[in-house]
């Protein structure tokens, strides 16, 4: 009867569940007609009523809202100070160290004037600096919706009654994992995952600005790593530095080493020495190119495998250092809460 | 005093806002539908919003409270809700709850400590 009507409750109910939708759609007419009705009987236009009403009533998606219970956030109460302050460190000290850093290269690397490369390398490094920290809100955003949806959906929380007082923990819970380490963390992955993007479409020529080596590149792009080392590889890797970057952020939001945490640590680890060793043993790390390159260069002694063993042994005692770190903080953990079982593992969904 | 007022309105509408399901599930013991409730709400000084009273009623239809019935007889569909009988238990209960409320809450404004 009338279009402004069927209008208000089709955008009122656009965004509602599929399922709901219907239902929803009925009985938000049902109260618009009613009221329509009244606004007749008690002597307005009837061509008026309906528009007044609806003026009335207001935005449709917030009457919807209040006839469906769907939460209305991205990031609830339980990870909302821990996004924040997450947020915080990493948008302050990530961008800002992408900028110096970068800055600092343009700046030494350019055989320009100085004001030019200063002028020149901060524009660029200030724009890396944007594209990283909008980077970084879409992922913790990402990781923290994820969670917050993954436990929403998951299984109901316990019935209050169903706790007792020796649920509480022995000790007063402690943080065992600091905001500075999960940053950190962060950061790596961040850094990381940049460096093998910028090595692969740019080359070298991104991070290197020696006149000799520039010549001698002649304007090609030459990668750092070998680019016969297969898509599934890289992939892999990619595959690996977003979960541990994930990981982090987990790992930050719950504040202790908890089964899950240490095994997704562990599992980190082993995957930074598997890949870059599978790697190394079937293809060659570094692009045959650059070895050329280092062949004429006072860094000679980096060619043959000396620069893919100093890589590998680097990665193995990151690697160990860490895998020792998670598990003593396991244990650690485990001592802490032994008067009572570990309660639940909470974040069964990462395992 | 204009944030006064707003802290006045905010406790009203705390108090208010659990007395409108006992008033609906109370007045729906006799069917009625959406736009007549709310007249009835007004007339026994119980003011609630049309954009707060359905949505109520759609969810205590869900919660098993309500039961709908449409009628078509006559001009537009109506919708006619009674409270169900798991909404009259409930309902007796809310009662017993409201005044239970009320003796503790006469007895502690009154000023005399009440001995249970």
């Amino acid at each position: 009867m009338h279009s402004l009507v069927e209008r208000y409750i089709a955008v009122a109910t656009r965004h509602l569940p599929e399922g709901s939708r219907t239902d929803a759609a009925r009985d938000i007419r049902v109260m618009i007609d009613e009221m329509v009705e009244a606004r007749i009987v008690a002597g307005e236009d009837p061509d008026v009523a309906a528009t007044a009403l609806l003026n009335e009533l207001g935005d449709p998606s917030v009457l919807a809202r209040t006839f469906e219970d769907q939460p209305r956030y991205l990031i609830g109460p339980r990870h909302y100070d821990q996004y924040i302050s997450l947020m915080k460190v990493l948008l302050t000290w990530i961008p800002l160290t992408a900028f110096l850093a970068l800055l600092a290269i343009n700046v030494l690397t350019d055989d320009r004037s100085l004001v030019d490369s200063f002028v020149q390398g901060g524009l660029d490094a200030a724009w890396t600096g944007v594209v990283v920290a909008s980077q970084i809100i879409f992922w913790v955003t990402l990781t923290f919706a994820i969670m917050e949806w993954a436990e929403r959906s998951g299984t109901e929380p316990e019935p209050a009654d169903q706790w007792s007082i020796s649920d509480l923990p022995a000790e007063l819970p402690q943080r065992q994992i600091g905001l500075g380490e999960a940053a950190w963390g962060i950061g790596m992955m961040v850094l990381t995952g940049a460096m093998l993007v910028i090595q692969h479409i740019r080359g070298i020529e991104a991070f290197v600005r020696n006149d000799s080596v520039r010549e001698t590149l002649d304007g090609h792009v030459v990668p750092f790593l070998n680019p016969d080392i297969p898509t599934w590889i890289a992939v892999a890797t990619f595959g690996l530095v977003l979960f541990t970057a994930v990981a982090e952020m987990v790992k930050f939001a719950v504040g202790s080493w908890t089964l899950p945490v240490t095994i997704a640590e562990i599992a980190s680890a082993i995957g930074f020495v598997v890949l870059p060793a599978l790697a190394i043993s079937r293809w060659g790390l570094v692009n045959p190119e650059i070895h050329d390159i280092w062949a004429n260069d006072t860094t000679k002694w980096l060619t043959g495998n000396r620069f893919e063993q100093i890589f590998l042994l680097a990665m193995i005692v990151i690697s160990v250092l860490s895998i020792y770190e998670a598990v003593r903080g396991y244990f650690d953990y485990r001592r802490r809460s032994s008067e009572t079982p570990i309660p639940g593992e909470d974040f069964v969904f990462i395992v | 005093m204009d944030t006064r007022d707003a802290v006045l309105a905010t406790h009203q509408q705390e108090i208010r806002r659990g007395t409108v399901v006992v008033a609906v599930l109370a007045l729906l013991r006799s069917p009625g539908y959406g736009y007549a409730l709310l007249e009835a709400l007004e007339r026994s000084g119980i003011e609630v919003d049309a954009n707060t009273l359905y949505p109520l009623l759609r969810r205590l239809e869900k919660q098993g409270l309500l039961t709908s019935d449409w009628d078509t007889e006559g001009g537009r569909p109506r919708k006619y809700l009674q409270t169900s009988p798991e909404g009259k238990q409930l309902l007796a209960r809310l009662v017993d709850e409201w005044n239970r409320l009320n003796a503790s809450l006469t007895s502690i404004v009154e000023g005399h400590e009440e001995d249970a």
